[in-house]
């Protein structure tokens, strides 16, 4: 782009009436503007100048766009009224500010960089707290809903309540207005799959038990049909026969037909229907400690199963607080009840009557992790001040002009008042900038943050930059501002009046109280960075480890899914074996595969301890020899490029005779027949199958060496393992693998997937594929989580410690200039003065690197479980952390030791 | 001119003038120019100091204009090298009162001050 469309660019934002009377000239003269900047000097400076023009213009559009608008400000045509008017007034300081800060560009772009740490690391940290704490829960009125929980007399863990305890709970229709119960699968904390056949898509959902009013407490309707009532049962049993859905699964696997209501569906071998459909995003949000799902796809009513125990307290309970009580109210209320149980009662609850506690749902949700979050904050606050501190200290370090400038403002008459408003408003222009970076930072990290975040907060999956965010990154914005603007007014000018500075040659820019606290501060935070550096190079080193790691197969291109099979229409023997070995030859002939079988554990997921092997029965009683067996098809060695030292794979066929075969690796082999083939022989194998049966003791026939791979896991090489076929162990749900043909991609591999098992009317999906290198990275998916998150803290870290630095090294050689000067003057050179400067920052550095590696050594321990083929205690590591703190401190000092290295004697000793 | 005596008291509500306006004055005080021409003469007298771009110099006629400091010239100085989209500016009687005035009034507070600031360090 040209001058001249720049000009025409720009003009159009001014107002036409400006437009009209001097358009044409302002066009002209920005272009006369626009081609000298490239004359005046080198190119280097050609993009400043003009960028400024481009600002210039800009804001005057602005300016004159503002005059148009507001009459009263802009149509003021004089300095003088226009500095009368408050928003002139405002838009003097601002414009001040901008003219000085962009004047000196190195201090302003460490003070918003280092605002941006801060404000944007505290950003994070609300938009955690937010999402997981503070926002409202999703129902109606949800501040009247508390989760209700007995604690007997003597302090027993009950998770819940007991049906008895539940029912009277709901008679107090004059405390609650809902009560409703979950309940987990048999008083276990376990979610409850279950098989859903019958409709289009087979799959396995998450189902969940609740009360009937469970979902009136809740404020939840169904969308379509009815709610569970107490009449969804069948004759005698009190099983519950009526299912809700979610609307994710009555969109995903019902079609979102409206028709569904009433319709049948098979849940684990049973007939169920359809009374209703849930509205979209139902979510069942209780402390994840209680073992609730968040969310479930089939929803179906807890009955009271004669015989149940009456003091089993398994039912997780939530309340609807009536609008005219409060919680203490309740509370009273609870206590009577209790008491009352405990007179009715007295053997259940110990030797006093139990308490009820009656916790706001919102914080029941949160309960477990209230210190994580508390930490969480306190700890963000501390980077907040410390960046606020530093800006203080940049500011201190800035040129002498600026102050002198400030004392000229003063002596001219400027107000004490006025000159702090000056330094308020230039420290909140940094903020802004520092807002517009930190913002940007929690945007970017938050997806980060929420899979970090998934298995330690609930809500974890909503954590989102959203308005409060913003909101409260305006009032840390302006808490920064502020804050530093009162630092640099405290440090910078430590009583005495300006002009009395600046005629005496203001030798001390601030007083030396707050020296020390500054060192101290830069030595912490120095220390800090190397923690956080040596964390990040320990995590660094052990995700690169890890996938450099020879697995013993080739998981790249391999896709995996898991199919189960429906087993009431499969019979056991050949059909149950033929099922899954014509899926995975189906799938194998697809053009997007390569070849295709399957294995019942999935590799680096382990697979079943043997309880013994041996050559005979007698060897295989008498040691204790570890191994693993897993289940194959035919293919897999093949598949998973895994080699086979001796012998041949499984054949396809239903084998003619029973004899047992497997397929042993290489330490098996090496360790029954060291030094022999092992082909042909014969082994005996406990596989202690729960029961200890003659059956589970078999005599197998080798028929291949595998060699070994890494089934246990990345970590280490694990145990022996043994490969038995299928038709030998027939389990009913196997997790294929298939690798990728050469011009297939991931997404065709998914589709082909499909196309195949959707054909198959007996083929269940329990979990429709993803890439094997995922699966086996999941191991160290958190340990690369983790070291990003380490890199970013630890860059900021660095940052800090460099702008902390910086600030007190330059301080502390203009407060030393007339010792610089006397140095000179008697012969110094200015490699010496270079060196005094740089000196004080080494100095500096390695005391807060000393201080950090002490306290690296102690808190890497605590990563030493994470780490791999790496010790917590790693020398290279260390001195790569502690080195890159002396770089830091030595480029934070290179600018005032040149300065300091360029002072002029005379002028120092007379000046200052 | 006979509109003399309420103009003064005008003249001296329009004070103090910004930087900017009153290099613009300054510039326009020794004759009719156009609108590069008031940058370049500003950027002269002020010895580079100051160097309006374009958004802030018609920024600053516009409000100067409006004010009835400065007012476009009908006369064209040098119609050999004219082009007719050039508007030239020229200072009314209040502009050059006012220039005159704050010009005093500057001189005046400079001396006050030197005698505080800076005199003999230089």
């Amino acid at each position: 782009m040209n001058g001249h469309r720049w000009a025409q660019a720009v003009l159009r934002l001014f107002p036409g009436s400006f437009r009209e009377q001097y358009g044409p000239a302002f066009v002209r003269h920005f272009i006369a503007d626009w081609e000298e900047a490239s004359s005046i000097s080198g190119r280097r400076h050609e993009w400043q100048r003009r960028l400024r023009l481009l600002v210039e213009a800009v804001g005057s559009a602005a300016l004159e766009r503002v005059a148009v608008a507001v009459p009263w400000c802009g149509s003021s045509n004089t300095a003088r009224q226009y500095r009368r008017s408050a928003l002139g007034g405002i838009m003097l300081d601002l414009a001040s500010a901008a003219r000085d800060l962009w004047r000196s560009p190195g201090y302003t772009s460490a003070a918003a960089i280092t605002l941006s740490a801060g404000i944007g690391i505290t950003a994070v940290a609300f938009t955690i707290i937010e999402s997981v704490a503070l926002r409202e829960l999703p129902y109606p009125d949800a501040g009247q809903l508390a989760a209700v929980r007995i604690v007997p007399h003597d302090g027993r863990l009950w998770h819940g309540l007991s049906w008895g305890e539940f029912e009277q709970l709901e008679r107090r229709t004059d405390i609650f207005s809902g009560v409703g119960g979950i309940r987990p699968n048999y008083g276990e904390v376990l979610p409850i799959d279950l098989d859903v056949t019958g409709v289009d898509r087979p799959e396995k959902v998450q189902g969940i038990e609740v009360t009937t009013g469970l979902l009136p407490t809740l404020g939840v309707s169904p969308i379509l049909g009815r709610s569970i009532t107490a009449d969804d049962r069948d004759g005698d049993g009190g099983e519950a026969l009526g299912y809700l859905v979610s609307h994710e699964y009555w969109t995903r696997a019902l079609g979102a037909d409206a028709s569904v209501i009433g319709k049948r569906l098979t849940v684990e071998h049973r007939d169920k229907t359809i009374v209703g459909v849930l509205p979209p995003d139902i979510r069942l949000l209780l402390d994840p400690r209680d073992g609730v799902p968040v969310r479930a796809d089939l929803w179906t009513r807890a009955y009271h199963i004669v015989g149940d125990n009456a003091d089993t307290h398994y039912l997780r309970t939530v309340v609807r607080l009536r609008e005219d009580l409060d919680l203490d109210q309740a509370r009273a209320a609870l206590a009577a009840m209790a008491l009352s149980w405990f007179e009715e009662r007295p053997d259940t609850y110990g030797e006093g009557p139990a308490r009820i506690e009656l916790t706001p749902l919102k914080k029941h949700l949160t309960a477990g992790v209230r210190p994580l979050l508390t930490a969480l904050g306190v700890a963000v606050t501390l980077v907040l001040l410390i960046s606020c501190a530093n800006v203080g200290s940049l500011a201190l370090a800035r040129s002498r002009a600026r102050e002198r400038d400030l004392a000229v403002r003063q002596a001219l008459g400027a107000s004490t008042l006025r000159v702090a408003r000056l330094v308020l408003v230039e420290s909140l222009v940094l903020a802004a900038i520092g807002a517009v970076g930190g913002l940007a930072l929690a945007a970017i990290s938050v997806s980060a943050v929420r899979a970090l975040a998934s298995d330690v907060l609930p809500r974890a999956n909503e954590i989102n930059v959203g308005a409060g965010t913003v909101v409260f990154t305006l009032g840390a914005t302006v808490l920064a501002g502020s804050l530093a603007a009162g630092l640099i007014l405290l440090q910078g000018r430590g009583g005495g009046h300006l002009v009395d500075q600046l005629r005496h040659g203001a030798r001390l820019a601030g007083s030396r109280k707050g020296a020390g606290g500054r060192r101290a501060l830069t030595i912490i935070q120095t220390a800090v960075a190397v923690v956080l550096l040596v964390g990040a190079g320990l995590m660094l080193r052990t995700v690169a480890n890890l996938a450099r790691v020879d697995l013993g197969f080739d998981p790249e291109n391999v896709f995996t899914f898991k199919v189960e099979m429906d087993q009431t229409s499969i019979a056991l023997g050949p059909p149950r074996y033929e099922f899954f070995r014509d899926v995975a030859a189906e799938v194998g002939r697809q053009p997007e595969f390569a070849a295709a079988s399957a294995i019942f554990v999935l590799p680096t997921h382990g697979g079943f301890d043997v309880d013994g092997y041996g050559r005979t029965v007698a060897e295989l009683e008498g040691n204790d020899h570890r191994a693993t067996f897993n289940v194959v098809l035919p293919g897999y060695f093949e598949t998973m490029r895994i080699p086979l030292i001796e012998g041949r794979d499984f054949f396809p066929a239903w084998p003619a005779s029973a004899d047992g075969e497997v397929i042993i690796d290489e330490q098996i082999a090496e360790r029954l027949w060291p030094g022999e083939s092992a082909l042909g022989r014969s082994l005996w194998i406990d596989f202690d199958m729960q029961n200890p049966t003659p059956v589970d003791r078999v005599l197998a026939r080798v028929v291949a060496v595998a060699s070994h791979t890494r089934q246990d896991g990345i970590r280490d090489l694990g145990t022996p393992q043994i490969y038995v076929p299928h038709w030998h162990r027939p389990f009913w749900g196997m997790n294929f693998v298939g690798r990728v043909a050469e011009r297939a991609t991931v997404g065709d591999a998914a589709r082909a997937v499909e196309r195949v098992v959707d054909a198959d009317v007996d083929a269940i999906f329990t979990h429709s594929g993803r890439e094997l290198t995922s699966v086996i990275m999941a191991e160290s998916h958190d340990g690369r989580l983790l070291s990003r998150v380490l890199a970013v803290f630890s860059g900021l870290a660095l940052l800090l410690s460099a702008t902390g630095l910086y600030g007190v090294i330059s301080y502390s050689a203009r407060q030393r200039t007339q010792e610089i000067g006397i140095r000179k003057a008697t012969g110094a050179r200015g490699r010496d003065i270079v060196w005094l400067v740089v000196r004080n920052a080494l100095w500096l550095s390695g005391a807060g690197v000393a201080v950090g590696i002490a306290g690296a050594i102690w808190v890497t321990r605590l990563l030493s479980s994470l780490l791999f083929g790496v010790a917590s205690a790693d020398p290279l590591t260390y001195v790569v952390a502690g080195g890159a703190l002396f770089v830091v401190g030595v480029l934070a000092a290179a600018n005032p030791a040149l300065r300091a290295a360029a002072v002029d004697p005379i002028q120092a000793l007379r000046a200052d | 001119m006979a509109m003399n005596a309420p103009i003064s008291t005008h003249a001296l509500e329009l004070l103090p003038l910004s930087n900017r306006h009153y290099l613009v004055l300054v510039a326009l005080a020794s004759g009719t120019r156009h609108g590069y021409a008031v940058k370049k003469e500003i950027r002269r007298i002020s010895d580079g100091a100051s160097d309006p771009g374009a958004g802030s110099l018609y920024r600053s006629i516009r409000q100067l204009t409006e004010a009835r400091l400065i007012e476009e010239a009908p006369e064209r100085p040098d119609p050999a090298l004219d082009d007719e989209r050039r508007v030239y500016f020229r200072l009314t009687d209040l502009g050059r009162e006012v220039l005159e005035l704050e010009t005093s009034r500057l001189r005046r507070f400079v001396d006050a001050t030197s005698r505080v600031v800076g005199g003999g360090d230089r």
